[in-house]
């Protein structure tokens, strides 16, 4: 049953990313990014990643992309679309794109042979579920970090509503 | 599934935590503070930065101990970085306390984001595992940039905090690639958990795994450009010059201490078994800034910039010390205490005379008048012989001359590189801060030898009572860590207890 239904979200990635790169509209481009995305949470549910499919889904799809789009907006799109686009990036994507593939290779080459790939045991459909047993961690274990990044996060809106606040002179 | 609550000593973060109610009761009493009195927010949090201070002090001398499962470790070297950061942010409260009004930022947030700051840095002292290491970082550096371009107004301030977030976001992303690396080599960011795998039976395969030298030369270049060491300078000398001059203070020493002392907590305590490749590293990195900063010094007519590139030579002797630390016998590491605590002792000194430099920088400062060029100095030592003074006896301390805290902190530093036989840095070391007496006396040279021309705006320091109470102190701290060091010395020697 998981078969075809990988298939269909292969495809569904490597479709939308080839026309994501050819479109000369950006808005287009930034709508495939975002099926993309999704495509690539229904991979991750598939691979029992319940969790980040959905962080998938709320960071990047929700607000990530929403940010590209009001960028896109700040701009005249129109205007961009008539003009011929080039950037002379061919050479340095295709070696990017080569680093990446050899990457990956370099690591399914070794299998799970890395010490991280053991440390936890969740594989596909073990229970506790892939969300319950992260919360559990989250709250127990890694308490202190989770701690801090709380106080991370109240410093950075503080600081971003000090920064980009109009007046601050009452 | 039964989730077990772990026991957790709340009783051993007690700094951190009363930090974040002060914080939070900064950010409340802030609301209810008329605009012209947020002075008072600056008062609220010198006084709580100060019984804080008492608080972390009362750690010291109980052992290694651990908490949050083994997140958070609190022994005497944490003691000691956290008791000089809260002591430098307090002295840093107090500079600022005239001078935000004068450079109108004078807002309650700006104390609240000099706390968080506090915070990370506090968090990295502790921080006994990647993970928690680098979420103070992030917490400190992203306070940070807020403080560099806090005086809104000014393009300077703002260009500053621009390039820092953005030299600051990349490095942050080569660190965190790095610690990705390290747990995918070791299975764990557990600072003790990484020692052990690199230790135990497959230790020597994945220490010589091509993607672990990958991982620590991220790991270098993340530290490297968090500290500014040359080539991971560039945005230094510009956030330097273009932050409020307090915080220029501030995050020269208290982010150098912070970040100076996760470093050694990291290299010393997770990686000692690959030490022979990031201490050749860490040996270019320390010869490069002290050589780089201190020329590149020389050219400055800005004191201000002067004074960031001489930072960065600083940092330099600072990691002379950390790279002298490590001893091989046989292609065995062994750790020499001498070269830590020289570190301790030198990052205490430069942070008293550091902040004394800046503070008389802001002593000049008026509302028409920023006074952070060389020229502006001309003819005060004459003038104003108390104020000549105590800017003689800083530029002593930052050039290593008797009888200040440099002096014997440079001794330290070049004794342990000697001791430790690493001639070649001790040499370069101390030809490198030959070339920088030359720039600090000449500074000396216009405040005594010149005459104030006619154009030039007279004289006119602030008199803000807690401005010159702090640079009374901190003349008299110059002077007193150089006479009688020995207590000072003992305290850096006993925070090596159960470190290394």
């Amino acid at each position: 049953m998981e078969l075809p239904f990988f298939y269909l979200f292969s495809v569904g990635i490597i479709g939308a990313s080839i026309l994501m790169v050819t479109r000369a509209n950006v808005i287009h481009a930034a709508l495939l990014l975002v099926l993309t995305f999704f495509f690539l949470s229904g991979v991750y549910v598939l691979a029992g990643a319940e969790f980040l499919a959905v962080v998938q889904i709320l960071l990047y799809a929700g607000g990530i992309m929403v940010l590209y789009l009001f960028s896109i907006m700040l701009m005249s799109v129109d205007v961009a679309v008539r003009l011929r686009q080039f950037h002379r990036q061919t050479i340095f994507a295709m070696a990017t794109a080569v680093l990446l593939a050899l990457e990956i290779w370099m690591v399914l080459s070794r299998g799970t042979s890395y010490p991280a790939f053991k440390s936890f045991g969740w594989g596909i459909g073990a229970t506790p579920g892939n969300v319950e047993a992260l919360g559990s961690v989250l709250y127990t274990q890694f308490l202190f970090p989770f701690e801090v990044a709380s106080v991370l996060l109240l410093a950075a809106m503080i600081g971003a509503i000090v920064l980009a606040k109009r007046t601050i002179d009452r | 599934m039964p989730v077990v609550i772990p026991d957790i000593a709340l009783s051993l973060a007690a700094t951190e935590i009363g930090l974040v109610i002060l914080i939070c009761a900064v950010i409340v009493a802030d609301m209810f503070t008329s605009m012209e009195n947020k002075s008072l927010m600056g008062a609220f949090s010198f006084f709580g930065v100060v019984v804080l201070g008492f608080v972390a002090l009362s750690g010291w001398g109980g052992g290694v101990r651990t908490t949050f499962s083994g997140f958070y470790v609190l022994d005497n070297l944490s003691v000691f970085v956290k008791v000089v950061i809260l002591a430098a942010t307090g002295f840093t409260i107090l500079l600022s306390l005239q001078y935000a009004k004068i450079e109108r930022f004078n807002h309650g947030e700006y104390y609240v984001m000099i706390l968080f700051a506090v915070f990370g840095m506090l968090v990295m002292a502790s921080g006994n595992d990647l993970v928690s290491f680098y979420l103070g970082l992030e917490t400190m550096s992203i306070s940070s940039y807020v403080l560099v371009s806090f005086i809104r107004h000014d393009p300077l301030s703002r260009e500053a905090g621009l390039k820092y977030f953005l030299m600051g976001a990349f490095a942050s992303g080569l660190l965190l690639y790095g610690i990705a690396l390290v747990y995918g080599l070791t299975g764990t960011t557990s600072l003790l958990g990484i020692a052990k795998t690199l230790g135990g039976a497959n230790g020597a395969a994945i220490g010589a795994d091509p993607v672990m030298v990958l991982a620590l030369i991220l790991i270098v270049a993340g530290f490297g450009f968090k500290l500014a060491f040359v080539p991971f300078h560039m945005w230094l000398p510009d956030a330097y010059t273009g932050a409020p001059t307090s915080i220029t203070a501030f995050m020269s020493v208290a982010v150098k201490m912070a970040t100076v002392a996760a470093l050694m907590r990291v290299f010393f305590i997770a990686f000692p078994s690959v030490a022979g490749k990031w201490n050749l590293l860490l040996w270019l990195l320390a010869v490069l800034s002290m050589v780089w900063g201190n020329f590149a010094a020389i050219a400055q007519t800005s004191l201000k910039r002067m004074l960031a590139y001489s930072s960065i030579a600083h940092a330099g002797y600072v990691l002379m010390g950390v790279v002298a630390t490590s001893s091989f016998v046989d292609g065995k590491v062994v750790f020499l205490p001498l070269g830590v605590s020289a570190v301790l002792f030198y990052l205490l000194a430069y942070m008293v005379t550091n902040l004394g430099a800046f503070g008389m920088l802001i002593l000049l400062c008026r509302e028409d008048y920023r006074g952070d060029n060389i020229e502006d100095w001309r003819g005060v030592g004459r003038a104003h012989p108390w104020a000549g003074l105590a800017f003689l006896i800083f530029f002593l301390s930052l050039a290593g001359l008797p009888p200040t805290a440099g002096f014997v902190g440079k001794l330290f530093l070049f004794g342990a590189a000697i001791q430790n036989e690493y001639y070649w840095l001790a040499v370069i070391g101390i030809l490198s801060s030959a070339v920088s007496a030359y720039y600090y006396f000449r500074v000396v040279m216009v405040m005594y030898m010149e005459t104030r021309a006619e154009s030039q705006p007279v004289v006119e320091f602030s008199k803000a009572p807690s401005l010159l109470a702090v640079l009374v102190i901190l003349v008299v701290a110059t002077l007193f860590l150089g006479i009688f060091p020995g207590g000072f010395i003992e305290a850096a020697r006993g925070s090596i207890a159960g470190f290394i």
